[in-house]
């Protein structure tokens, strides 16, 4: 165990051996990759959210909306749960990581904008969510292959 | 146990084991307690004290989650923890000049 009742300071060379050592466990820790199962299955569950918009929000339709909305966001957060878990540290992107996603997902978005103004169908917004569920999906192998946190040999 | 000086040189962060520990929790906002002593490569009970140490000074936070019958512990730096260790890195490149 270490203890330092009279710790002496460090020589430069020693504290220069520290900061090697902390870069390294940092290095080592973001470094952690997402599972590559994570983001396609994100965008599976997110795909189909368009078709709440679809849905009559009345009757026993409006039990399936519920129905629908409870399910999103139970396996968003069971997914989020298993990922984090599974990879044994939390860490959220960075938005220099995210930038792709970001400007992808605008494709879609805009997209289904343009649908909805055009011809007014809540359909618009099924195809939003689908395109988006494709992006997040191809995101997952972009993102572990580009992450700069990831160009480290032996990471896992 | 040693307080900090003036420069943010703090003693109980600088133990190297500790200080692994600090920069892995300040690279990120939780990692599980199996994950850094795989990194560290030492026994729980080790781990577990440098910990406690970590804890008593107030700059570390442990979360416990069971999940399927098997209780998982998260560690996170807290705010003073986060600004302690930088501040001790901080000291460290002062040291060395840099």
């Amino acid at each position: 165990m270490e203890t330092e009742p009279t710790t002496p300071r460090p020589t430069p060379e020693e504290a220069a051996a520290a900061l090697r050592e902390a870069e390294s466990a940092q290095e080592s820790t973001r470094a952690v990759k997402v599972p590559a199962w994570y983001y396609p299955v994100l965008g599976l569950i997110i795909a189909p959210y368009g078709l709440l918009f679809v849905i009559p929000h009345e009757g026993w339709w409006l039990a399936a909306y519920l129905l629908g909305l409870v399910a999103f966001l139970t396996a968003t957060v069971v997914l989020m749960r298993v990922g984090v878990n599974q990879m044994g540290v939390l860490r959220w992107l960075t938005p220099r990581e995210l930038r792709p996603i970001a400007v992808w997902s605008l494709f879609p978005i805009i997209g289904g904008i343009g649908l909805y103004l055009v011809h007014g169908t809540p359909w618009a917004w099924v195809a939003t969510t689908a395109g988006l569920g494709v992006a997040i999906g191809l995101f997952g192998p972009y993102h572990r292959r580009t992450s700069p946190y990831y160009q480290t040999s032996g990471n896992r | 146990m040693s307080a900090t000086t003036d420069d943010g040189f703090d003693p109980t962060i600088h133990a190297p084991q500790r200080l692994r520990i600090c920069a892995m929790l300040d690279a990120v906002d939780q990692v599980e307690f199996g994950t850094v002593q795989e990194q560290l490569k030492v026994s729980a009970s080790v781990l577990s004290k440098h910990v406690s140490v970590l804890m008593d000074k107030g700059f570390l936070h442990q979360t416990r989650a069971t999940r399927d019958r098997r209780q998982r512990v998260w560690l996170s730096l807290t705010k003073e923890g986060k600004a302690a260790y930088r501040s001790h890195v901080a000291a460290l490149r002062e040291i060395t000049g840099a």
